[in-house]
C-alpha cells in the first residue's frame, strides 16, 4: 500500500482509501445486502499527555485501536481525524450495525491499563447505512453518519445514533449547492443516464427515463434525491427540465439512426413545473425548435405530488397530449389512497413503485397487490411498468405471471451515460 | 421587412444554438428578420466586429475562455455608439462594476421566457 494510504501512527487506511473503498462497494453492493458505516469519534484525550508527559495520547489511541480492530476482521477500518475513524460494512441488517457498535462501546467500558494506571476513554458512534436508498455518494454517506455521531455526542457519554434520512445535508452544505446549481446545470457537471425499460412480451428494450445525475468537484455525488428539492427552491428545475428535454431530442436522433424509431423516452416532470404558467409555451417551443413533436417521449408525475383535486389541471394536461407527448403516473401506489385523480388524470401509463417489487417472491400479499393493480391497468388500458426489478427471483415471479409486462430494474440495466445505454441496445 | 443584426459571443456550443434557436422562434411574430453571427471567444468577437457592418444587438457571455465579455462591449461601444449590448452570466450580482458597459444584464442558465422578454427589450423591438 502507498504511504499517502496509510495513516502513520495506526497505520490504518486513510481518508482515500475509504473514500474509493466506498465507491466500489456501493456499485456492487447485493440488492439484499446494504453499506453500513459506523463514525467513531474518541473524546480528547490530549488532557492524559499533562498527566503521563509528551505523546502518552498517541500510545493511549495506538492501545484503543489495537482493542477495537479485533471487532471488524470483515469490515474496512479507516482513520480519518485525529480521534475520528471510521468502519464499513456490508450487512442485511442495521441491528448488526448497532450491535457491532454496542460491542465497541462495552470494549470502551473496560479499562485501558497504561502506564500502571486504569483509564477509561469515551465514545460517540453514528450510524449511517444505505438501506431503503436508490443511490446515495460516499461523501454524503460518511458526513450523515458524522452528523448522528454528533447526536450522539450531545446526548452523552458512550451512545450510539442511527443517522434519520432528513439529515443528509448540513444547512451549511445546502447553502453550497443551491449556489452551485446555476453553474452545474451551465458547465454540464449536471449530466444525463438512461436506465432501460424492457418489455418481456417482445424480450427487447422498449424505451428508457432519462435520469440526471450530479457530480460536484468538491461533494463527489450528488443524488438527485438531494439535489432536485434544491432545484425546485431557487427556480433551477426549470432550466433543468429544458436540459433534459433537449437531452432527450438528441438521444432521440441517436436511436434514430439505428433505426429505433419507436424507443420511447421518459423523463421525470416535477409538478411545480407543470404548474408553471409559461411550462406549455416552452415546451411548445422545444419541440418545434427540437424536433420533438411526434417522438415517443412521456412524462412521469410522481404520484405523490398530484392534487386531489385535478380537474383545474387536466386542461394543462390536455394541451401537452395534444403535442403529442404521452403522461405516467410515477412511484404509483405510494402517494393517493384515493384512485379518484385517474378520471382526469389523461393518463397513459403507470409505474408501479419497488415497494410492491421488492421480495415479491417471498411475500403473497404483495404479490396481490400487484397483481390487483395490474389488473386494474388492464381494465382501465393503461400500460404497466414495474419499477425497481432487481433480483433473478423478482423477475421469474413476474415474468411466469404477467408475460406481457414491461420492467424496469438493475436486473435488466443499470442507469449509464448514453454511449454506454445505446451499446447495450445493440448487444 | 426591416432586419436586425444580432451578434451572439458564447463558449458553450449549447449555449449558441439554443440562443440562436430562441431569437427565431421569437422573431415569428415580428415584422422584422433577424441575422445572427456567433462568435466563441473574445478574440473571434474583436475579429467579426472589425470585419463586418455594425450590430443592432449583442448577447455576449462574461466568462470567455480569453477574457471577460467587458473587452468586447468596449470596442463594439467605440464602433457604434448606438448598439444594444446585454451581458449573459451566472452569477450577475458579481459585475456590479461592469455594469455601465452594458444595457441589460441576462441570467443563465437560460429560461425561455425571461430570456425572449429581454430579447425584446434589448431590440427595443
Amino acid at each position: 500500500m502507498n504511504k499517502s494510504h496509510v495513516d502513520a501512527l495506526t497505520g490504518l487506511p486513510t481518508y482515500g482509501v475509504l473514500r474509493s473503498h466506498l465507491e466500489t462497494l456501493l456499485n456492487t453492493v447485493s440488492p439484499s445486502e446494504m453499506v453500513g458505516i459506523l463514525f467513531i469519534e474518541f473524546e480528547d484525550i490530549s488532557h492524559f499527555n499533562d498527566a503521563f508527559g509528551y505523546n502518552a495520547d498517541k500510545s493511549i489511541l495506538l492501545d484503543l485501536v489495537e482493542h477495537i480492530r479485533t471487532l471488524f476482521s470483515d469490515a474496512l477500518f479507516a482513520r480519518i481525524g485525529t480521534y475520528s475513524f471510521v468502519v464499513v460494512k456490508e450487512t442485511s441488517t442495521t441491528e448488526e450495525l448497532i450491535s457491532l457498535s454496542q460491542n465497541i462501546i462495552n470494549l470502551l467500558r473496560e479499562p485501558l491499563s497504561f502506564q500502571k494506571n486504569l483509564l477509561y476513554v469515551s465514545a460517540a458512534i453514528g450510524i449511517a447505512h444505505t438501506e431503503n436508498r436508490e443511490e446515495v455518494s460516499p461523501l454524503l454517506l460518511v458526513k450523515q453518519a458524522e452528523y448522528a455521531m454528533r447526536e450522539a455526542k450531545q446526548q452523552g457519554i458512550n451512545r450510539i445514533v442511527v443517522s434519520r434520512h432528513k439529515e443528509l445535508l448540513s444547512t451549511q452544505d445546502e447553502l453550497r449547492l443551491l449556489k452551485d446549481l446555476p453553474y452545474a446545470i451551465e458547465r454540464e457537471e449536471i449530466y444525463f443516464v438512461y436506465q432501460g425499460q424492457f418489455n418481456y412480451g417482445t424480450s427487447t428494450f422498449v424505451g428508457a427515463e432519462i435520469l440526471a445525475r450530479w457530480e460536484h468537484p468538491d461533494l463527489g455525488m450528488i443524488p438527485p434525491s438531494v439535489f432536485i428539492p434544491l432545484a425546485e427552491k431557487n427556480g433551477m428545475i426549470t432550466p433543468l427540465m429544458t436540459r433534459t428535454l433537449i437531452e432527450a431530442a438528441s438521444m432521440f436522433e441517436k436511436l434514430e439512426l439505428r433505426g429505433k424509431h419507436t424507443f420511447s423516452l421518459s423523463i421525470n416532470l416535477p409538478f411545480q413545473v407543470l404548474m408553471e404558467e409559461s411550462f406549455v409555451d416552452t415546451l411548445g417551443f422545444l419541440s418545434d425548435a427540437y424536433n420533438l413533436a411526434g417522438r415517443h417521449l412521456t412524462f412521469e408525475i410522481m404520484e405523490d405530488t398530484i392534487p386531489d383535486h385535478l380537474e383545474s389541471f387536466s386542461s394543462r394536461l390536455t394541451e401537452i397530449k395534444s403535442l403529442g407527448f404521452k403522461l405516467a403516473v410515477d412511484d404509483y401506489g405510494t402517494g393517493h389512497t384515493s384512485l379518484t385523480y385517474l378520471q382526469y388524470f389523461p393518463v397513459d401509463y403507470i409505474k408501479i413503485d419497488r415497494s410492491f417489487i421488492t421480495g415479491i417472491q417471498k411475500e403473497h400479499k404483495r404479490f396481490m397487490l400487484f397483481k390487483s393493480i395490474v389488473d386494474m391497468a388492464d381494465a382501465l388500458e393503461l400500460e404497466v411498468i414495474a419499477e425497481g426489478v432487481e433480483t433473478e427471483e423478482e423477475n421469474e415471479i413476474l415474468l411466469y405471471y404477467f408475460d406481457h409486462l414491461t420492467v424496469q430494474g438493475f436486473l435488466y440495466s443499470r442507469p449509464s451515460k448514453a454511449e454506454n445505454f445505446l451499446s447495450l441496445l445493440s448487444s | 421587412m426591416s432586419e436586425k443584426r444580432v451578434l451572439i459571443v458564447d463558449d458553450v456550443d449549447f449555449n449558441i444554438e439554443f440562443e440562436s434557436k430562441l431569437i427565431k422562434n421569437l422573431m415569428v411574430g415580428f415584422k422584422t428578420t433577424i441575422h445572427i453571427d456567433t462568435a466563441g471567444s473574445v478574440e473571434e468577437a474583436l475579429d467579426i466586429i472589425a470585419k463586418n457592418d455594425p450590430y443592432d444587438a449583442m448577447i455576449i457571455d462574461m466568462n470567455l475562455p480569453d477574457g471577460t465579455g467587458v473587452e468586447i462591449a468596449k470596442v463594439a461601444r467605440e464602433k457604434d455608439e448606438s448598439v444594444r449590448l446585454a451581458a449573459l452570466t451566472i452569477y450577475p450580482n458579481e459585475y456590479e462594476k461592469e455594469r455601465p458597459y452594458f444595457d441589460l444584464f441576462m441570467k443563465k442558465p437560460i429560461m425561455v421566457e425571461s430570456f425572449k422578454q429581454n430579447f425584446v427589450r434589448l431590440l427595443q423591438i
